[in-house]
């Protein structure tokens, strides 16, 4: 019976991450993989089917981790300015904790994979995040919005703030390093915008 | 982390480097594989440039698989570990 090696295995995502951030879905291939990872390419090919259940299976255990870490300790039925402010803190902090892994979502975003692991992403949000909305809308604490013009409001300057933050061009002069402070500010006003005066 | 190979803890895996290039030879090795008693699941993966073959299996021997791609007329060697 076959041993399963963790190392091998935290090493196949480690380097499928990266080559798919460098070169892409295209330049991505089984034999670069074996030959960064510095493992045979036959071992590979025990542990995943193919490239594709490959991709899949790495791309399925990063989008879990994803939700796990943006959903952390949240509950529907805290206070819109609470819950909100969770969100905000536990997507900043996988965000600029682990930006390669985002980026590699952002890369199979428009492959077929991504089909494959789409409900895994939208489900829990659509369930907790839906319920979360409905509530804070039902007790006020949030003005009645299509879904889409919510999130705008509600994440886009985030993810905007992020952006400059890992990408480190600016639009001043300087690189911005993205601290509480901003966040706080940030989200002082998105919470303005929201909430019923 | 979940199981890679979930399901296929108690099976054998063999991959193997073969020259099926295309859906056509895969149908023709396609006609064996299925109809040998213990072979469990196999696949091709085309897109790598060693063609290879990996077949999911209970009490069939790894010379076995390549004797049938063989006599199916086709290039079947252990891919080296």
């Amino acid at each position: 019976m076959r041993v399963r090696d963790e190392n091998k295995i935290c090493k196949v995502r480690q380097y499928t991450v990266s080559l798919i951030v460098e070169e892409g879905l295209d330049g991505f291939s089984m034999n670069k993989l074996a030959k960064a990872a510095g493992i045979s390419p036959a071992t590979l090919y025990i542990y995943y089917k193919d490239k594709d259940d490959l991709i899949t299976k790495v791309s399925t255990e990063i989008a879990q981790e994803m939700v796990r870490e943006s959903l952390k300790d949240f509950d529907p039925d805290m206070h819109f300015a609470a819950g909100l402010q969770l969100q905000w803190q536990n997507r900043s902090r996988y965000f600029v904790k682990y930006p390669l892994e985002v980026e590699f979502i952002e890369k199979i975003r428009y492959s077929n994979v991504y089909q494959k692991i789409q409900p895994i992403i939208k489900q829990p949000f659509k369930e907790i995040l839906g319920k979360f909305v409905k509530n804070a809308i039902e007790k006020k604490e949030l003005i009645d919005l299509p879904l889409e013009v919510y999130w705008s409001i509600a994440f886009a300057p985030l993810y905007q703030l992020i952006k400059f933050h890992t990408q480190r061009n600016p639009i001043g002069d300087e690189p911005f390093q993205l601290n509480e402070d901003h966040l706080k500010q940030t989200l002082q006003l998105v919470l303005k915008a929201l909430q019923p005066s | 982390m979940q199981h890679p190979t979930s399901g296929e803890e108690n099976h054998d895996i063999f991959v193997f480097k073969t020259n099926l290039a295309d859906d056509h030879a895969v149908s023709r090795v396609a006609n064996v594989l299925n109809t040998t008693p213990g072979i469990r699941k196999w696949n091709v993966a085309l897109d790598d440039e060693d063609k290879v073959l990996r077949v999911v299996c209970a009490s069939v021997q790894e010379h076995a698989i390549i004797h049938l791609v063989q006599k199916a007329g086709f290039h079947c060697e252990v891919l080296p570990g």
